[in-house]
């Protein structure tokens, strides 16, 4: 089957090895990507676009940051239950705690290898498989 | 003779009438004349006798009995005569006239050795002459003797008087006596008295005390030799003898009582000597005035301490009227010390503080302190200036508040400093905050784009996986070198913004111990391989998070072990009291750092070596933060190739150095 995901991502290169790894691992899956956190707030609220199978987000994102996404994410009810995963290069003790607020929700630090990458494909298929 | 008295009252002869041939008128005649001759005679003797005995007084008395005696003879033989005429009994009256005779001899003879006597015996108008002389001298001698009776009672009068005079004066020496005693006793003043060889003769309890020696220390001898440390006293005992003139001076020295300490006493001597004689000695009266001195002198010093201070320093009474002004106190508000005294404090009060003073006034009659007060008031120019007061009640000797002593400081320029330094502090605060977020963005920005180069790094290999001779391999793997030191710079920086402390942490207590048992468990490798010896014995608990403990002694143990000598490397960690802190100390026997670079090593990126010794340069400067954090300091002791020693002190726990007060 085909997985749908939906990326908030700034850093095209990031998004490139993301890609990349989900295709060596085998899974066959369709990305809607966003480069900032505006863009991502209209596909969240607009209320059109497909449900996707999981979000992934960037902490540190331009215009609107991904813990506002993750607030705006919950006010919505279509998307309820769905596996978010965050990840970041750097994050604060506060962005953490912030993050723990939302059970459903999973932090990761962004890979610093393309080892690290194949180690966040395998669970975002993980994810998928089980969610 | 027996015949005779036998026949002696016969008549045998013719009686004597006869002879007269009884004529009537012879033997009338012999009878009359013989018996009044006879009565005569009878009746002299009775008048002698009896004169003889009422008379004892006269002398020679003894002659009346024999004439008293001679004429009874005598006047016997006449009545004889007349018996005879008629009774011859001529034995009888010769017999008689023989007794006669025999009491008229001796009378005769006695009578002859007595008239010379009886001539000297004094006739009676010389006795009537002496009889009135006599009673002339007796009434004088009785008019003597009354006098002399008179004289007697005035004597005997006046030996009582002076006796109850004597008594009086006795009294009195007493009363005196005892008066001077109890004076020499009780009285707080040294006396001691001087013969005219200078010599002690008395000296009261205290003065003994106050030379620190006992009275027999000093009977007999002379000054100089009772007090030999002390002999500012010697010439004036010498000039009141000289001179007869007393002497009043103030002296100094010691005495034994109080060795190699000078006392001040106020001395008087003075001369002991009769009207117009030599002094026969001297006495001397000492006051210990060494406290009054001390507490003058100390005066003296505080009130030319006060004069001098550049604070304001005055003093009201309960009612807030200025009692003294120092200099001080005229240059700062303006008034002179005559302008102010007997005015009301009130004057340099701004109207809408005066609520303070009313405020002050009841805190001094209560007793209570009113301590750096910052506030306003008026210049007698009426600018206001910035005071900090400091106000303390006055209590007299009694104990009885009597007004409050005012110490104001000038704090014009302290408020504007303080203004100034505020604003500072708050840009530097904005900076910090600034420099954090930037050191933050800065290291989190820089890293992101590292990923990048270390992931497509590898892809970029993995695209390349023909290489022959390696070298995209040697390319690849320096690329990574660089970009893991870029990396560990930055999480370095990371970890230094990240100490900035703006969060408010409660401190809690930290078992610094187990702090260090920590940091080794993450040297462990590097303690391994480097087969490092740490010893630490206790260590205490001190305010902080752990974390930081492990962090700082992390770094403070992985230098000693990364910049170790020849030899395999000993480590030392120990702490001590010291004061109100915690000194820590972390001692190795590695190389050592040259003085001159003990001041930069804590700065941050601030190496030593090149990239022989892997480091960032920026543990020391993490180390001096999270000790600051904890208003601590760090430093270093150290010689080039002797070894580190890194101090660094913690305050201790409030209740632990509440213990260690209680210990002192």
């Amino acid at each position: 089957m085909k997985y749908r995901l939906t990326v908030v991502e700034d850093n095209a290169a990031d998004l490139f090895l993301l890609k990349d790894v989900l295709g060596r691992i085998g899974i066959s899956f369709e990305i809607d990507s966003f480069s900032d956190g505006e863009k991502a707030r209209t596909y969240i609220q607009q209320g059109e676009a497909p449900r996707p199978d999981l979000f992934l987000f960037d902490l540190n994102l331009p215009f609107i940051g991904g813990l506002e996404l993750l607030q705006l994410l919950s006010h919505e009810p279509r998307f309820a239950g769905l596996p978010v995963l965050v990840w970041s290069s750097a994050q604060s003790k506060q962005d953490l705690a912030a993050i723990a607020e939302f059970p459903a929700v999973e932090f990761i630090p962004k890979p610093m290898d393309l080892g690290g990458f194949l180690q966040i494909g395998h669970k975002i298929h993980e994810m998928l498989q089980y969610r | 003779m027996l015949e005779f008295f036998k026949n002696l009252l016969d008549t045998d002869f013719m009686p004597h009438g006869h002879c007269y041939y009884w004529r009537s008128e012879i033997v009338g005649l012999h009878v009359i004349s013989d018996g009044l001759t006879a009565l005569a005679y009878f009746l002299i003797p009775f008048a002698l006798v009896h004169l003889a005995r009422k008379r004892k007084d006269l002398s020679f008395n003894w002659i009346f009995w024999l004439f008293g005696a001679f004429i009874l003879a005598c006047g016997t033989t006449h009545l004889m005569a007349i018996w005879t005429l008629w009774h011859p009994v001529y034995r009888l009256e010769g017999l008689i006239k023989a007794i006669t005779a025999l009491a008229s001899i001796p009378t005769a003879v006695m009578l002859l050795r007595l008239v010379p006597q009886a001539v000297a015996l004094p006739s009676q108008a010389q006795l009537r002459e002496a009889n009135q002389a006599l009673e002339l001298e007796v009434t004088e001698r009785r008019a003597a003797e009354e006098s002399l009776a008179r004289l007697n009672s005035d004597l005997e009068t006046r030996i009582t008087e002076s006796k109850a005079d004597l008594e009086r004066s006795n009294q009195d020496l007493q009363r005196r006596t005892n008066e001077v005693e109890a004076l020499l006793t009780h009285a707080p003043i040294g006396f001691a008295f001087f013969d005219r060889d200078h010599r002690y003769t008395r000296i009261n309890h205290v003065l003994c005390e106050i030379n620190g020696l006992p009275e027999s220390a000093h009977l007999g001898r002379v000054m100089s030799e009772v007090l030999p440390v002390n002999r500012s006293t010697d010439p004036i005992l010498a000039e009141v003898f000289q001179t007869g003139r007393a002497v009043e001076r103030e002296v100094a020295g010691e005495t034994p009582k109080a060795p190699g300490v000078t006392r001040y006493w106020w001395a008087g001597f003075f001369p002991i000597q009769e009207r117009d004689q030599p002094v026969s000695g001297a006495g001397v009266f000492v006051l210990e005035i060494t406290d009054r001195k001390r507490t003058e002198h100390s005066m003296a010093l505080l009130s030319a301490i006060v004069s001098s201070s550049e604070d304001a320093i005055l003093s009201k009474d309960l009612g807030g009227v200025i009692t003294s002004w120092n200099r001080g106190a005229e240059s700062l508000f303006g008034y002179s010390a005559a302008e102010a005294i007997g005015r009301n404090v009130t004057m340099l009060i701004p109207e809408e503080r005066l609520g303070e003073e009313t405020d002050f006034l009841e805190r001094l009659n209560q007793g209570q302190h009113v301590n750096h007060f910052e506030t306003v008031r008026k210049r007698k120019d009426g600018t206001v200036l910035h005071i900090s007061l400091t106000l303390s009640p006055l209590v007299d000797t009694n104990g009885k508040i009597m007004g409050g002593s005012k110490i104001a400081r000038d704090i014009s320029n302290r408020v504007k400093n303080r203004e100034a330094l505020k604003a500072v502090n708050r840009d530097l605060r904005i900076a910090n905050e600034d420099l954090s977020q930037f050191a933050f963005a800065a290291a989190h920005d820089l890293r992101e784009p590292l990923r990048n180069v270390r992931a497509y790094t590898e892809f970029l290999t993995e695209l390349y996986s023909e290489d022959p001779d390696q070298k995209i391999q040697w390319a690849k793997t320096v690329i990574a070198e660089g970009v893991q030191r870029m990396d560990d710079l930055l999480s370095g920086l990371l970890d230094y913004t990240r100490l900035g402390g703006s969060e408010q942490e409660i401190f809690v207590g930290v078992d610094v111990s187990l702090a260090v048992q920590g940091a080794l468990r993450n040297l462990e490798q590097m303690i391994e391989t480097s087969s490092a010896q740490i010893a630490f014995g206790a260590l205490p608990v001190v305010p902080g998070n752990e974390h930081n403990y492990v962090q700082l002694f992390q770094n403070l143990i992985g230098n000693a072990i990364k910049y170790r000598g020849t030899e395999t490397p000993r480590i030392t960690i120990c702490a001590e009291a010291k004061g109100r802190d915690w000194l820590f100390s972390v001692r190795d026997n590695g190389i050592g750092i040259a003085q001159e670079y003990h001041g930069r090593i804590f700065g941050v990126f601030k190496r030593l070596h090149g990239k022989e010794i892997p480091g960032t340069g920026i543990g020391l400067a993490i180390c001096q933060k999270i000790v600051e954090r904890y208003r601590g300091r760090i430093w270093v002791e150290s010689e080039l190739g002797k070894g580190a020693k890194f101090l660094f002190t913690i305050p201790a726990l409030a209740s632990e150095v509440a213990d260690r007060n209680e210990r002192k």
